[in-house]
């Protein structure tokens, strides 16, 4: 199945820039092992230590948020959207923006 | 005159009462709308609304709420303005450099619109101080630009009853979404700050200053659609804002069940040490007119 994946402008440097990439896959882990073999480095973004997701980053199928859905094993089908999100605020600094 | 929990005047707000002819001039444009009246208008002078940092998201939001007519805008800010924050805090100009971003943003809201009252929080909102001040407001809006005093806000307004217009902005992306309590939060859709460092500041990765107008003035129409009642408000929405492309969408959130603090079984019922939960370095305040940026 191929799928139309929606990467935010904070990843973008690790897809040459492209908003959309379209990956293989059959559910949305073989989805995001796709993007990690053809995206060096969108592994260590997607992935934790123990290979889940982690919490601060949400990936969202034709905008549903997998925990809604089946996690990821969600399956997906030709076409679908699919959207990794992650958390924002902007940084570090301890002060207000 | 600061309290002892940092507020510097009260969240009483301006009188009630009928509108005077010089406000129903001034928001003319706002009351002739069905949707508002004389009546919203009346509701907007009365709501107070607590706006959390005075930056490039809270600027804006600020700056539209004072043009409203929003009766009593507060605003915690303890950092000074510096150069690098002019390319998009609309609230402090060049001669604003290293002024308390308080009084630079006071005296800005002040000169749009000198009915409505500022109240001013001049330090971090803290776990100490937080059920100090939120419950003296109506609605929060979100505009920290770390996930410690995001976690923070989310809680205290959860546990406060209130609802938070949430908004983050980083390079060219926004995102925009409203948690009203016991329709999910912000741990429901981020259960874990991410590991330190791993999200970039917009020091350090660079922001659109045009996009914290984008999103600080969506987090100013929700919270004016919140006063009024009109409209769909953003809850269990989350908008994300693409301003390369200028494409908008729009995801489905919510409630988690398992959520630590709103779901079926809380864990967290009070305020807990936020720098501890997200793993970042004890808050120091900056010395007044000398310290660091905020973005």
């Amino acid at each position: 199945m191929t799928v139309k994946v929606y990467i935010p402008s904070t990843f973008r440097r690790l897809t040459d820039n492209r908003e959309h990439v379209e990956v293989e896959g059959n559910c949305v882990a073989d989805v995001l092992e796709s993007l990690e073999a053809a995206y060096p480095g969108f592994g260590e973004l997607v992935f934790d230590q123990d290979r889940n997701v982690p919490r601060h980053i949400n990936i969202f199928v034709n905008n549903q948020e997998i925990h809604d859905l089946n996690g990821t094993a969600t399956p997906v089908v030709d076409g679908d959207q699919v959207a990794v999100i992650p958390a924002l605020a902007g940084g570090v600094h301890h002060g207000q923006q | 005159m600061v309290s002892s929990n940092g507020t510097s005047g009260s969240a009483s707000g301006p009188a009630s009462g009928a509108l005077t002819p010089e406000e129903v001039m001034r928001y003319s444009r706002h009351i002739i709308m069905p949707q508002v009246g004389s009546e919203g208008q009346r509701k907007l002078r009365n709501a107070k609304v607590l706006v959390v940092g005075a930056g490039g998201l809270g600027g804006p939001v600020a700056l539209y709420l004072a043009l409203a007519g929003v009766g009593t805008i507060g605003i915690t800010e303890f950092d000074v303005v510096d150069l690098s924050n002019l390319q998009r805090q609309i609230l402090h100009q060049t001669p604003d450099i290293d002024k308390p971003k308080l009084q630079s943003a006071k005296e800005s809201l002040y000169a749009y619109n000198p009915h409505v009252q500022v109240v001013e929080h001049p330090m971090p909102i803290t776990s100490d101080n937080a059920m100090d001040i939120i419950p003296n407001y109506d609605i929060v809006v979100n505009g920290a630009d770390n996930f410690a005093t995001r976690y923070l806000v989310n809680d205290a307004c959860y546990l406060a009853g209130k609802t938070l217009v949430d908004g983050a902005i980083l390079l060219f992306d926004g995102q925009l979404t409203v948690y009203k309590p016991g329709f999910g939060c912000y741990r429901c859709l981020y259960p874990d700050p991410p590991p330190p460092g791993l999200v970039p500041s917009c020091a350090e990765a660079g922001v659109l200053g045009a996009i914290t107008g984008i999103v600080g003035s969506m987090q100013a129409t929700e919270v004016f659609k919140q006063i009024l009642n009109i409209g769909e408000p953003m809850v269990n929405r989350l908008l994300l804002i693409d301003a390369l492309s200028m494409q908008f969408r729009e995801m489905k959130l919510r409630r988690d069940p398992s959520c630590p603090l709103c779901g079926d079984n809380p864990t967290v019922t009070e305020l807990i040490d936020y720098d501890a939960f997200c793993g970042s370095p004890p808050l120091e305040m900056p010395a007044p007119a000398t310290a660091g940026a905020s973005h």
